[in-house]
């Protein structure tokens, strides 16, 4: 098990986030989001449940009891009185609903902005345990490759990777499910877990040796997510896939090296784009090659249109996903800490098509 | 230390003239100063084979022991493994190991584990020129079945001098160990306590008759059963256990109570 890390200072921590809510205006935020609920309450968001922050710092979870919904719970925490309330897109419409109905001095506005910003920069004990994270992404990767053989039945290879995680400290899973941006594949298996099949079909119960294997690895070590994804062909891949595989794992290198203080979110996409169209893929570029992560998916998103600013203390998420169909179609995923001067990987995984053969 | 204390014998006759210590140290899951330390203890205490692999991230701090420790090279012998995700990239595997170990050579090259399930006749066959170059001086697998070996042996005419596997008392297989002999392939046994029950009352007993402890005794078993062992642990009280396993030896009846049980276990 590993030693125990630095405990995260809550009380610093709304300390700084109501610091901001009084500049922006907020009285209240309200948050149900995978992201927002652990980074603020340091409890895993489920469903039918949401947390209060009061600018007085009082952080309090709610959720639904018998004769009293959650509206009207978060509706007594607000109070009365000319408000505004900060809300987070994972909050039921009848939350502000209610919140309307009971205080005609209340308005609500999203906080996605304000708190995105502020979760994108993390502290040194939020870094450590995304190390932890994508420490045990790549103990679950080992866990799959080591014993990986064609037939074996899907769930014998998830029961590995949950041994191995385990022991590696954790269970918690997060999944890219939950994320709203695409992802460019068609399906992936099971939706919420800590082990993915991509771009796979659930009907097929044993992993085949005439299919791509292309599977994510989602662990959660304390309350923060590790991430890696990975493509497997059995056998020598055709010359085609094999130009794709190269030539997705170049694209991914070039977002990696493309990270730095100072760059804009979009110069990312755009090392990505340049190198897949350098090798006449341009039309398998999706509108973006990845995002922000820390107790979630959250800002930037790597697209080329978001001109955020990288700075020191974030850690993205590269996701290359190159697909002309479920036979020929690549995804290699890993998480990266922008640095005081350029970037360090988090995972140690081969960033390339796995040949097994 | 005297050259005299170290564990160079019992060992295990290679081909091209390679010897091989029977008793080594594992080094997994130790990382960083963790394993510099530890290897650095361990070949203090007269262990003369070290276990390492890719996979471990630790060749650097076993390097960086053996280093330290000013033995001559020919006098450590060094195991490291490549990992099955490296189809294709076999010499810079390798070099990644040399450069990170700080060697020029190793002494033995493992294939980690089948690459999916299969045999991984093209990386053998660098593995074999690998060898013929120097850059490692004997070749094997791990985690391999007779079937696996068998194909290697069969695309290419060579085969692997080691196959180490998790091995114990409890896993104990006469026909496989049969096989493996059979093909001149040397078995290496690893986690050699986790795979037993070290509360086994069989092996509490001949524990006991020869005031060793379980550990001392599977390590004795394997090798007397002529199969190589790399007991792993940071803790140098029990580092120097499993290496104090030179004044007893196991009777014909005792080794077969610990053959026989693994059917018992099976039972």
């Amino acid at each position: 098990m590993p030693a125990p890390l630095a405990a995260i200072d809550f009380p610093v921590r709304h300390e700084r986030v109501c610091a901001r809510m009084d500049a922006e205006g907020f009285d209240d935020l309200v948050v149900a989001g995978s992201a927002t609920v652990p980074y603020l309450a340091n409890v895993q968001a489920t469903a039918g449940t949401c947390v209060v922050l009061a600018r007085s710092g009082a952080c309090t979870p709610v959720t639904a009891q018998p004769g009293r919904s959650i509206g009207d719970a978060v509706a007594e925490l607000v109070g009365t009185g000319a408000k505004t309330v900060g809300l987070d897109a994972a909050v039921g419409w009848g939350i502000p609903r209610t919140l309307q109905d009971r205080n005609k001095a209340v308005t609500v506005r999203s906080c996605e902005p304000m708190l995105g910003g502020l979760m994108s920069i993390k502290e040194p004990a939020e870094i450590e345990r995304l190390r932890m994270a994508n420490n045990l992404a790549d103990i679950g990767y080992t866990a799959v490759l080591d014993r990986l053989n064609p037939e074996m039945s899907e769930y014998l290879m998830f029961g590995n990777v949950m041994r191995s995680v385990r022991a590696g400290g954790s269970d918690q899973h997060w999944s890219p499910a939950e994320m709203p941006a695409d992802l460019r594949l068609v399906s992936h298996y099971p939706e919420h877990g800590m082990v993915n099949l991509l771009d796979h079909y659930p009907s097929q119960g044993a992993i085949r040796e005439d299919s791509l294997l292309k599977f994510g690895l989602y662990p959660r070590f304390d309350h923060y997510c590790g991430a890696v994804a990975a493509t497997v062909c059995f056998g020598r891949p055709p010359a085609s896939l094999k130009a794709l595989g190269e030539a997705c794992a170049a694209a991914a290198q070039a977002a990696i090296d493309a990270i730095r203080p100072g760059a804009e979110a979009r110069d990312v996409h755009r090392a990505y784009a340049s190198a897949m169209e350098k090798a006449g893929n341009a039309q398998l570029v999706g509108s973006n090659v990845g995002f922000g992560i820390g107790t979630g998916v959250i800002a930037p998103t790597l697209a080329a249109d978001d001109r955020t600013v990288l700075a020191a203390g974030m850690v993205l998420c590269i996701n290359a996903v190159a697909r002309r169909s479920a036979q020929e179609g690549i995804v290699l995923q890993t998480s990266v800490l922008v640095t005081g001067d350029g970037r360090e990987r988090l995972n140690q995984i081969p960033l390339r098509l796995i040949e097994l053969h | 230390m005297s050259r005299e204390k170290a564990f160079f014998d019992p060992v295990a006759q290679l081909p091209h003239d390679v010897r091989m210590p029977l008793l080594g140290f594992g080094t997994f899951p130790m990382r960083g100063a963790e394993a510099r330390e530890a290897v650095g203890h361990a070949l203090r205490l007269g262990y003369r084979l070290v276990d390492t692999a890719r996979r471990y991230r630790n060749e650097d701090a076993v390097g960086t022991a053996l280093k330290d420790s000013k033995l001559p090279r020919g006098e450590v012998f060094v195991t490291t493994k490549m990992p099955p995700d490296q189809v294709g990239h076999e010499r810079a595997t390798l070099e990644g190991s040399l450069q990170a170990l700080g060697l020029e050579h190793v002494d033995l090259w493992l294939m980690h584990w089948p690459p999916g399930g299969y045999a991984g006749v093209d990386s053998w066959r660098e593995f074999i020129k690998a060898r013929d170059e120097g850059l490692v001086r004997a070749i094997g697998v791990s985690n391999y079945s007779l079937k696996q070996v068998d194909t290697l042996i069969a695309e290419t005419g060579v085969a692997p001098a080691i196959c180490q596997l998790a091995w114990s008392p409890t896993l104990f297989d006469a026909k496989l160990m049969a096989g493996f002999k059979e093909r001149k392939v040397v078995m290496s046994a690893h986690s050699p306590f986790r795979q037993s029950n070290l509360d086994d009352p069989v092996i509490e007993a001949i524990a006991t008759r020869h005031g060793k402890t379980a550990n001392q005794v599977i390590v004795r078993w394997n090798l007397q059963h002529g199969v190589a062992v790399v007991p792993k642990s940071s803790v140098p009280e029990r580092m120097a256990g499993n290496a104090d396993v030179f004044d007893f030896e196991l009777s014909a009846a005792e080794m077969n109570e610990l053959d026989r049980s693994s059917a018992d276990q099976a039972r």
